[in-house]
């Protein structure tokens, strides 16, 4: 039997978050090409309860730290506590979402442990040279498989990859609160600063009509804004680049970092579709996008690809759509 | 205070690019045009914003690659960072994260930096690895994610904010030494001036052979690279952008989309 698979339940103040589950079906679908078992550790303050329905619902046994120290994440102590219940369990992979904690403390984490691993998965598969995990390089363009080469691996994995698990209603598995002496953060702690809640909600849009950064200039927003007018119930949001050129607000930002939206139309111009994208828009009814490189990766996402440049499509669908010449 | 920047060099991002069946890796197809990754242009920037507003601060550059990269060494240098450094390695495919925070890592370590900084992931590779790994070679701490920060009055500490989910921040302040991966979005960068650039070009960059990097010490393999699976229908409209235009407002109009 080999060293068992590790789930790091990821949480904010006791409340899991999704990540979570997807974490259980990656370890599940590791399990069947590996058998072993899998276990969860869980790193918070005051978190027995939170360990204890985690192992009741899902009948997997729960090591648990807690410690005030722990209420909310802390790079430092998470290494630290996570290096020393790791090197006592023996892992053979450990999963771990690929979010703001998980891809901030993995890398370090990894070379303590000295143990191999794998950002932002999206896939997995065995076959006869063992089992690999596929991710995206070169913006989405291009899917590379890695392969681990030492005993412990850590897998980060894309949120959106794979579906959430559901509990089987299996026996209840053990919950082991684990005594590990957590000092004070040498480094320093951070704190939660709550995001601005003014700004527009795109979950109510009916029509999304995105520009990436491939719209080249500011002035050109004025075109997104009018393809947009062509729909009812319609918004204007955008990919990381435009809000980053402070373009648009951040509430009208699409992706990882962003809003997630379901739209029934989503009509892309000139996004790129990196991975951090897609993760936003993937349930959207319909997606078109238009962009001039025919690689772009965002056309592996869409129903309709039009490859053309925006300045000269968006005004042509305008004025068909409204069945009148636009004035420039 | 001393700072060392860590930049990649990357294929400009709209190459057209395959998969070369021989090497098992990415082909840059045409004659490939690179530049400095976008993230790392942000780390550059953040380092002369601080030197600017710290006299005496020193910014060192590096980077790892085949000769080709300097270019972005020099290009950091026309931005104002004052000394470059190059890691040469000989033109490969996939490069272990491992293996180039090891080398950058190696090179850092006796020169007692007060603050690193790296961009939070490369463009190409996207693994967002390199400067976590460095800053655990190093035993400093690390902060990813970096979208703002301020040097405190005494240089001792440094308040950042990180980026994290649903547009929250996570704020406070770190004792140097750190490293931060720098977020886009953080600054605007600046390009270079030309008088920088010309002085960088004629400056001797400090080169460094990197070890014969021995490859079974890597922890993972590249086991290969595929194009990715379509997860929608990918329909490619044909004929004159105004034929598109009519087709497009047609399975619109099929599907109720559009009035």
């Amino acid at each position: 039997m080999e060293g068992p698979i590790v789930i790091i339940v990821e949480h904010a103040r006791g409340e899991i978050r999704p990540a979570t589950y997807e974490l259980v079906t990656l370890a599940e679908k590791i399990r069947q090409s590996h058998p072993a078992e899998i276990g969860a550790v869980i790193l918070g303050d005051e978190i027995e309860a939170c360990a204890q329905q985690f192992s009741a619902t899902w009948g997997i046994p729960v090591t648990a730290v807690s410690d005030s120290r722990l209420r909310d994440y802390n790079a430092e102590l998470y290494t630290h506590v996570l290096t020393g219940i790791l090197t006592g369990l023996e892992p053979s992979f450990v999963c771990i979402a690929h979010s703001s904690q998980g891809s901030d403390y993995a890398p370090g984490l990894a070379l303590r442990l000295s143990a191999a691993c794998i950002s932002a998965v999206e896939g997995l598969r065995c076959g006869n040279g063992g089992i690999r995990f596929s991710r995206s390089i070169y913006g989405g363009k291009v899917q590379a498989e890695l392969k681990p080469m030492t005993d412990t691996t850590l897998l980060t994995l894309q949120p959106g990859s794979f579906k959430p698990s559901e509990p089987a209603g299996s026996a209840k598995a053990a919950v082991d609160m684990h005594k590990v002496v957590v000092a004070d953060p040498k480094f320093g702690s951070l704190t939660v600063k709550p995001a601005l809640s003014e700004g527009i909600d795109l979950s109510e849009a009916k029509v999304l009509v995105a520009a990436g950064r491939g719209i080249g200039e500011e002035e050109n927003l004025d075109l997104i804004q009018r393809l947009a007018r062509q729909f009812p119930q319609s918004v204007m949001c955008g990919s990381r680049p435009i809000i980053d050129a402070g373009w648009m607000e951040y509430s009208r930002q699409v992706g990882i970092t962003g809003a997630t939206v379901s739209p029934a139309l989503y009509i892309a111009c000139g996004v790129s579709g990196a991975v951090q994208h897609l993760s936003g828009m993937r349930g959207a009814g319909f997606v078109v996008s238009i962009n001039s490189d025919p690689g772009a990766a965002i056309f592996n996402a869409s129903d309709i690809c039009i490859v053309e440049d925006l300045a000269v499509f968006i005004p042509l669908f305008i004025e068909l759509a409204s069945g009148r010449t636009e004035s420039p | 205070m001393k700072i060392f920047v860590c930049v990649k060099q990357v294929p400009e991002s709209e190459a057209p690019i395959s998969i070369d069946e021989e090497t098992g890796w990415v082909q840059i197809d045409g004659s490939p045009e690179y530049r400095m990754n976008r993230f790392d242009e942000c780390a550059v920037e953040e380092a002369v914003l601080i030197k600017e507003a710290l006299p005496g601060t020193v910014v060192d550059v590096i980077t790892v690659g085949p000769e080709r990269v300097e270019a972005v060494v020099r290009r950091a240098m026309g931005m104002g960072a004052d000394n470059g450094a190059h890691i040469l390695t000989v033109e490969s495919g996939y490069v272990d994260a491992f293996m180039t925070a090891g080398a950058i890592a190696a090179y850092a370590k006796e020169k007692q930096y007060d603050l690193i900084l790296a961009g939070a992931m490369s463009e190409d590779l996207m693994q967002g690895q390199v400067g976590p790994i460095v800053a655990a070679h190093l035993d400093i701490a690390c902060m990813t994610s970096t979208v703002y920060t301020k040097l405190s009055a005494d240089a001792k500490k440094i308040y950042v904010e990180r980026e994290v989910e649903g547009g929250c921040r996570e704020v406070g302040d770190i004792k140097l030494p750190a490293l931060l991966t720098i977020q886009t979005g953080i600054n605007t960068p600046r390009y270079p001036a030309l008088s920088k650039l010309l002085r960088a070009n004629n400056r001797e960059l400090a080169v460094v052979a990197a070890d014969a990097s021995d490859p079974a010490s890597s922890p993972q393999k590249l086991a290969g690279v595929a194009l990715p699976e379509k997860t929608r229908d990918a329909v490619f409209l044909s004929g004159t952008a105004a034929k598109k235009a009519e087709q497009l407002l047609v399975i619109l109009k099929e599907r109720s989309l559009i009035a």
